[in-house]
């Protein structure tokens, strides 16, 4: 499953992250790496951005990069 | 000895920087505060330690100009490197020691924000960290100051180098990341599969060192977090406030201006009357006895009062960690023109003043964008000091206000749409959404303090002078000289030569071309048409000069055509539609 297609209040694991969408590395320097548990916060409409909460940060992530994040 | 403050963006590394060195730099609730390095200096016994200040990043492998700047002063062997982590966010910011710690140098790690940290109920053992990694491992609270004794002490005695990284050797490690490049370019940091190894690593550390001590608190904080971080609700409330800011800001503008002439009339009456006296009768005391009470009175009444409310909002803004929300509320919107969400930061910031602004829009993830938002910055966002004297000129005058602010969004909007083109493949939104807090009051008057003493050192010289040279010109008849242009910019504009001049002498201050306006006898429309065309118009100088630092002179050209070329034809098109 896609990060982008959770419903928002979701917990889950994020298992892998697609390449090609050209942010791969700043993803993982944000702590977004397979393994960690993240929450789906919010979901900016009209294919906004979508917020995240690891650990005690939220991140605000573009819808596409949101869609290459594989979740379990 | 030099030492460097390192660590992941908005940790606190200027907090603690300012806490040692006893510097004033800026600091904010938002990733990116920091877009220079900044130096300050501080003795410990003996040793006069300088220390550099570097923005924050969040790996050294990242593809940012802020890791490279990092990545080149660590291959100046630093004597020593301070790192700061932010205590509630262990487990990443460990990733950037273990980069870190492959330099091999002399190294400290402070742990900030311990306090917030326990208030969530974490407690984190630093003697665990320190044996682990073999290095110094302070807990810090650069607030309270708390964990600063602890630091200077170590200081004294000297701080041993850190040891390799026990996580891989890198010389033997095989990189098996599918389709990697990058391994093959001799990067040995950039590659993936070591990163994963270096989370792993980074995950068992904070495991280690971090136990939870009960439930989490829920703050009121988190409340308003939750709220304004939801879609529609959040979008809303940041509206609100944004609205909000604007009608104080007006309204202070408005109740200010009265009481400060009251108070400065009979100054002026005096300094007129000094004039008079003291210098032989004839046009330069004539000129004078006008030119500087109304250099005085200007600035005073109008560019003051906003200046000091514009920075008072907007240090709360970024203090409170509000301003970063826009560029997620706003995102799709600034999408339509070539610009990620968080352009609305250094966009924001222009409308205190424009040179900072240019500076922040480091913040934005490529060449392409900078020089989007640089040109708006430099065209369509009025500072401060030019929204005071707009205001001015458009009650003097009675000009139409509707008209000068449609024209203002449609040029903003236009150039944005015509910019929006050239960047075609859109960078993917990535930020880091720093926890609100209550604004510092000490922190906000140091910022308001700083921003605000422009307005002394050189808004109120520059006016005056400026002042005085229109009053001038306007005495000494050079103006009609000029009356050759008038049927030119008649045709072309509605307005005389002479508030044209005004529109020319943009290239040296913006806020300084409405000066002329409010010593000519306009019309409204003329009026309206004058201060639109200069209010769309050119960078100032100082933008000027930082553009040329940031982008390079052909950028600066291309703006000030762009700049002329707006200006006219918004000029042309009002010309035509006014009644």
């Amino acid at each position: 499953m896609r990060l982008d297609t959770l419903e928002t209040g979701r917990k889950v694991r994020v298992i892998s992250i697609n390449r090609g969408a050209g942010a791969e590395q700043r993803l993982l320097e944000m702590g977004i790496v397979p393994g960690v548990e993240v929450e789906l916060l919010a979901k900016h409409p009209l294919k906004g951005p979508v917020i995240v909460k690891l650990d005690n940060t939220r991140i605000a992530l573009g819808r596409n990069l949101a869609n290459a994040i594989e979740v379990e | 000895m030099k030492a460097i403050l390192v660590g992941n963006p908005n940790v606190g590394k200027s907090y603690v920087f300012n806490r040692l060195t006893g510097s004033r730099v800026f600091v904010s609730n938002y990733p990116g505060t920091s877009v220079e390095i900044n130096r300050g200096f501080f003795t410990v016994g003996n040793k006069s330690i300088e220390l550099l200040d570097m923005p924050g990043v969040y790996s050294l492998n990242s593809d940012t100009k802020e890791a490279a700047m990092l990545t080149e002063v660590i291959n100046e062997f630093p004597d020593l490197i301070i790192q700061v982590l932010d205590a509630v966010n262990l487990e990443r910011n460990l990733v950037l020691t273990l980069e870190l710690m492959r330099a091999n140098l002399p190294m400290v790690l402070l742990i900030n924000q311990v306090d917030r940290a326990r208030e969530m109920g974490l407690k984190i053992d630093s003697q665990v960290l320190s044996k682990e990694l073999g290095l110094p491992v302070f807990s810090f609270s650069a607030l309270t100051g708390e964990g600063v004794l602890d630091l200077l002490e170590q200081l004294a005695k000297g701080v041993p180098r850190s040891k390799k990284v026990q996580v891989v050797s890198l010389e033997t490690m095989d990189c098996h990341c599918e389709g990697c490049d990058r391994c093959a370019s001799g990067s040995i940091l950039s590659c993936e599969g070591l990163d994963l190894k270096l989370v792993d690593q980074a995950r068992l550390l904070a495991g280690k060192t971090i136990t939870r001590m009960g439930q989490t608190q829920m703050h009121w904080l988190d409340k308003v977090q939750n709220w304004i971080d939801q879609p529609i609700l959040g979008t809303v409330l940041l509206l609100v406030v944004a609205y909000l800011c604007f009608v104080i800001l007006l309204q202070f503008i408005n109740l200010s201006e009265g009481p400060i002439s009251t108070l400065l009339d009979p100054v002026n009456q005096l300094i007129s009357n000094a004039i008079l006296d003291l210098l032989p009768a004839g046009i330069i005391a004539q000129v004078l006895s006008k030119a500087v009470p109304e250099g005085i009175i200007i600035p005073f009444t109008i560019v003051m009062p906003a200046m000091l409310m514009v920075s008072i909002l907007m240090a709360l803004l970024e203090d409170s960690g509000i301003l970063p929300r826009y560029s997620v509320a706003l995102d799709r919107v600034g999408r339509m023109f070539g610009l990620s969400g968080q352009a609305i930061i250094p966009l924001t910031l222009g409308l205190g003043c424009r040179t900072p602004a240019v500076v922040a829009t480091r913040i934005l993830p490529n060449t392409t964008q900078r020089f989007i938002a640089i040109t708006l910055l430099s065209i369509v966002v009025p500072c401060a000091a030019t929204l005071g004297i707009m205001a001015s000129v458009i009650a003097k005058f009675n000009a139409s206000l509707p008209a000068v602010v449609g024209s203002l969004l449609a040029a903003f909007l236009g150039l944005s749409f015509v910019l929006g083109r050239m960047n075609s493949r859109q960078e993917e939104f990535i930020y880091e959404l720093p926890p609100l807090r209550i604004p510092h009051w000490q922190n906000v008057g140091i910022k308001v303090k700083a921003r605000f003493a422009g307005f002394f050192t050189e808004i109120l010289p520059l006016l005056l002078v400026m002042s005085i040279a229109i009053r001038t010109i306007l005495e000494s008849g050079i103006l009609q000289f000029l009356e050759g242009l008038g049927p030119i910019t008649h045709v072309l504009f509605g307005i005389p030569s002479e508030a044209f001049i005004a529109v020319l002498l943009t290239i040296f201050q913006r806020y300084l071309a409405p000066l002329l306006l409010l010593n000519l006898t306009l019309t409204p429309r003329e009026a309206t048409i004058a201060i639109t065309m200069i209010v769309i118009s050119l960078p100032c100088l100082p933008v000027m000069v930082m553009t040329i630092r940031e982008l390079g002179l052909k950028a600066l050209v291309k703006i000030v055509c762009m700049g002329f070329l707006a200006s006219f034809l918004i000029g042309i098109v009002l010309n035509l539609v006014l009644p």
